[in-house]
């Protein structure tokens, strides 16, 4: 067996399991997008490139090609599903691009074994030194590396901070009004808050003490007489105790 | 041999046909390679980007010129390099992926946790939907065409419904690979065309210098895959006349799907390789009409059926599926002519070139770095047009590459006006496909003709550099470097809070809420995308929103645009807000309280939810029948 048969027979395997990993919808990450970036990316392509000619080709060369056919049939595939009405789901995809790997790596194999006799030898490649190779793998520590340096820095420095107050209205009766208010932190520390709720201007109720760590919510309901809402409105003004002069926050509800 | 083939002969300093050239391979599988070295050296670079990106976050004054260091460490090897003769083929190759990918994730590490350029929320948007319904064509109000050009979506949904990740992580790796394919076809047409990899190595690397390479292009946009497809496609279709019988049908299927994919991918690309290919192929035709006693094979190669395969693709599909299109480019077409009409007739200033997206104004080495980006490609291009006229005028792709990029000077003109520069963008990336070609052949020549001298080859290397370093710096400065959100800076507005205000929207009113949104503010897209509203546009709904937002009051206008927008929730954006009472009035005049307060007094509009920067009106009384729209107001 030379080594295009045995490079072809390993497409066959690696594309079987791939179309079991995803159909049986293995739950571990890694291991899934392990099967599908190839499954999607390379060997379509490379496949077809196998079976459309016996030459040899140059690596780069195999590679492009096998790109971008691949690329070219997930674009073009999509299209495909959606016109004969399988919807770009899991299944029709991996049935679409696994169908296409496996017949045409086949047929490659099958003319491999036919032509066996009559194969070119391979291109000469030289070996990669180690050296190189280890290189590449330290750059491609440090891209992950950077990658995690670059989250860090976004997510604890220079975000907005901020508090959200929402007052939504919820069921209502001939009576009353349900109103559901809501405070929700992502400011830098805890943060002590007051919330008043003032129907044309007189309290109503008052929250104090609202202690909210940074991602912490605070929600509650009221129920308020119609009757006491009518013509006016129902305001919440949220103050911070470090700044109580000023409402930091404010929402209204007018009677309609 | 040929008149043509004889004059190009001097220029194959280092000849590699490529696929099946055996002897060439194999002498090149011996040469030594400096590209691991320069990947690790990349590798590094990007992570003092990383620290810079933070150290910008925190304000710090160390981050741009830390920044700067880091941006010319990746460049610097790479154009010395790739600007010397005796290296091997593998090595320009990845030389040029090294620095593909390099370039790509400088802008991946801009934003490591989001998309947060409103193109991509755009086309997350697209992408969302059809994971939704698992259906093409679905309608998005926040760029109408997209999903008319699914071709980034198909591959993006692809990745997601079978391997579970997010359309951020999904994106992020399409467009990866996608540069990945860029880069290879790139260099790969190059180097058909020329028959030399040094001058397919340099015209990729002076490509690369394109000022939207780094970051327009490597968004999740279509355009970034349209752009690998066309040069995919370029490339094989050259090789296709080159290939033997038994290997045409591979390059024929190859070309006519990179073909198929980039007219359902993006539209602008689409017209812009049709042109392309046409003006090859009436090019060759001309030359075997006049000149058939002496043309050989090589020199009238020419795409044949792909152009007019390409012509009734594109027209096709604009006609029978992506016909809004039309109206969509037109408008921005017209605007543009429009405006340098006005410019022309004096009626109209030229647009500030040096001031920022906010009205900053830019810092003067930026200033002088973007003027010698521009003046030295023109300075070079006549040389290398010159060249290649010379060289190779008998080759109908040569004059194509020519054609191609005596169209760099006329964008410059239109950067004049807003609307062209909008459109500069687009086209620059197709234009930069012959700049780069034709300056690469008169690089390549002058360094022949002086016996290869360090000190000019040096002198090209830096020229080089120039030309890259002047290409981010014309970079609006807030792509360049992350930090707080910026009032008025279209990628700096998109923050935590913005999004999370969309988020609250879409979990606490549900999704599909007709929307309105300030249009000149980008986080109509996050409320697009990551809110899932439905945000009512010009475009899509033939309203113009804006009017109520840029109306001192209330008015009664304001009331009959929310209704016959059907609009139910109106999104206040403080940020554009404030930006628009600058343009409109005087804050001296009062009318900047009028402004903010004017929705809260309107009668039945209700304030239900407030983020400081975010606020959310309930309007939908307007779309009561009974809704009288005079007498509402307080």
């Amino acid at each position: 067996m030379n080594r295009k048969s045995v490079e072809l027979l390993a497409i066959l395997v690696f594309t079987v399991l791939a179309i079991g990993v995803i159909a049986l919808d293995v739950a571990f990450a890694p291991l899934r997008l392990l099967f599908v970036l190839p499954l999607i990316f390379v060997l379509p392509g490379y496949a077809l490139v196998s079976l459309m000619t016996t030459d040899q080709l140059a690596g780069t060369d195999r590679l492009t090609l096998s790109l971008g056919l691949s690329m070219g049939l997930a674009v073009l595939g999509g299209l495909f599903l959606h016109v004969i009405g399988l919807g770009l789901q899991s299944d029709a995809w991996v049935s679409f691009l696994g169908s296409i790997t496996l017949v045409a790596a086949a047929g490659a194999l099958h003319r491999a074994y036919r032509n066996q006799d009559v194969a070119t030898a391979p291109i000469a490649q030289a070996p990669i030194p180690m050296r190189s190779v280890g290189m590449v793998a330290l750059a491609l520590l440090l891209v992950v590396g950077a990658y995690q340096v670059a989250r860090w820095g976004a997510n604890n420095f220079g975000q907005s901070r901020f508090t959200q107050l929402w007052m939504t209205p919820m069921t209502a009766t001939a009576e009353t009004q349900t109103i559901q208010f809501g405070v929700h932190s992502q400011e830098a520390t805890a943060l002590r808050y007051r919330l008043e709720l003032k129907v044309n201007d007189t309290l109503a109720q008052e929250w104090n003490d609202l202690v909210l760590a940074p991602g912490q919510t605070w929600e509650t309901t009221v129920a308020l007489p119609l009757a006491q809402m009518a013509e006016g409105e129902l305001a919440a003004y949220l103050y911070r105790e470090d700044l109580p002069a000023t409402a930091y926050r404010h929402v209204v509800w007018k009677a309609k | 041999m040929s008149v043509a083939e004889r004059v190009v002969e001097p220029l194959r300093v280092q000849e590699l046909t490529g696929i099946g050239d055996r002897s060439a391979l194999d002498a090149d599988a011996k040469m030594h390679t400096w590209a691991p070295p320069f990947a690790l050296l990349t590798a590094v670079a990007l992570l003092l980007i990383a620290v810079a990106y933070t150290g910008s976050r925190m304000a710090t004054a160390w981050a741009a010129p830390l920044f700067w260091l880091s941006y010319v460490m990746i460049l610097l090897p790479v154009c010395v390099r790739l600007t010397m003769v005796q290296i091997a083929r593998s090595e320009r190759i990845g030389l040029v992926v090294v620095l593909g990918l390099g370039l790509y994730l400088v802008k991946v590490l801009y934003s490591p946790l989001m998309f947060t350029m409103g193109d991509e929320l755009q086309h997350w948007r697209t992408a969302y939907d059809i994971l939704q319904t698992d259906q093409l064509f679905q309608p998005n109000a926040i760029l109408p065409v997209s999903p008319f050009f699914p071709g980034l979506e198909n591959v993006t949904t692809a990745l997601i419904t079978m391997s579970g990740l997010s359309i951020f992580a999904a994106g992020t790796l399409v467009i990866g690979i996608t540069r990945l394919l860029f880069g290879l076809s790139l260099y790969l047409f190059y180097e058909e065309v020329s028959g030399s990899s040094r001058i397919a190595g340099l015209s990729a690397l002076l490509y690369m210098a394109n000022p939207h390479f780094i970051f327009f292009n490597s968004q999740f946009g279509y355009e970034a895959l349209a752009l690998a497809l066309a040069a995919f496609t370029l490339y094989v279709t050259k090789r296709r006349d080159a290939s033997p019988v038994n290997r045409r049908i591979l390059v024929s299927m190859a070309a006519l799907f990179g073909l198929g994919a980039m007219i359902i991918t993006h539209h602008i690309t689409s017209f812009a390789v049709t042109g392309i290919l046409l003006a090859w192929e009436g090019l060759a035709y001309y030359w075997r009409a006049t000149k058939s006693g002496s043309a050989s094979a090589a020199t009238t190669a020419s795409p044949g059926g792909i152009a007019l395969l390409s012509l009734i693709g594109t027209l096709s599909w604009v006609a029978f599926v992506a016909y809004n299109v039309i109206g969509y480019l037109s408008p921005w077409l017209n605007g543009m002519v429009s405006e340098l009409v006005s410019l022309l007739l004096l009626e109209s200033a030229p647009r500030n070139f040096f001031q920022g997206s906010a009205g900053q104004d830019i810092a003067l080495g930026l200033q002088l770095a973007t003027i010698a980006h521009v003046v030295l490609i023109l300075v070079a291009l006549p040389f290398g047009v010159w060249q290649v006229w010379q060289r190779y005028r008998f080759n109908p792709m040569m004059l194509t590459f020519i054609l191609v990029a005596i169209l760099y000077p006329a964008l410059q003109i239109a950067r004049l006006t807003p609307v062209g520069l909008a459109i500069v963008t687009r086209a620059t990336a197709i234009v930069f496909i012959g700049v780069a070609f034709v300056l690469a052949v008169g690089a390549v020549h002058l360094l022949e003709k002086r016996q290869e001298r360090r000190s000019l080859t040096l002198g090209v290397a830096t020229w080089c550099l120039i030309i890259f370093v002047g290409a981010m710096a014309s970079v609006v400065s807030a792509w360049r470097l992350p930090g707080p959100a910026i009032a008025g800076n279209y990628s700096r507005s998109l923050d935590m809070e913005r999004v999370a205000a969309a988020e609250w929207s879409r979990e606490r009113l549900g999704t599909e809420n007709r929307f309105a949104a300030p249009m000149e503010h980008p986080s109509i897209y996050v409320l697009g995308s990551y809110g899932e509203q439905r945000v009512v546009t010009n475009v899509a709904d033939k309203v113009w929103l804006q009017a109520v937002y840029s109306e001192p009051q209330f008015t009664d206008v304001s009331k009959y645009l929310l209704r016959r927008g059907q609009v139910t929730y109106l999104w206040e954006d403080t940020q554009a807000s404030k930006l628009r009472q600058e343009e409109t009035v005087q804050p001296s005049l009062g009318i900047l309280e009028a402004q903010s307060t004017k929705y809260d007094t309107a009668r039945p509009v209700d304030r239900i939810f407030d983020s400081g920067a975010i606020i959310i009106y309930n309007v939908d009384s307007y779309n009561a029948p009974a809704s009288a729209l005079g007498g509402n107001t307080k």
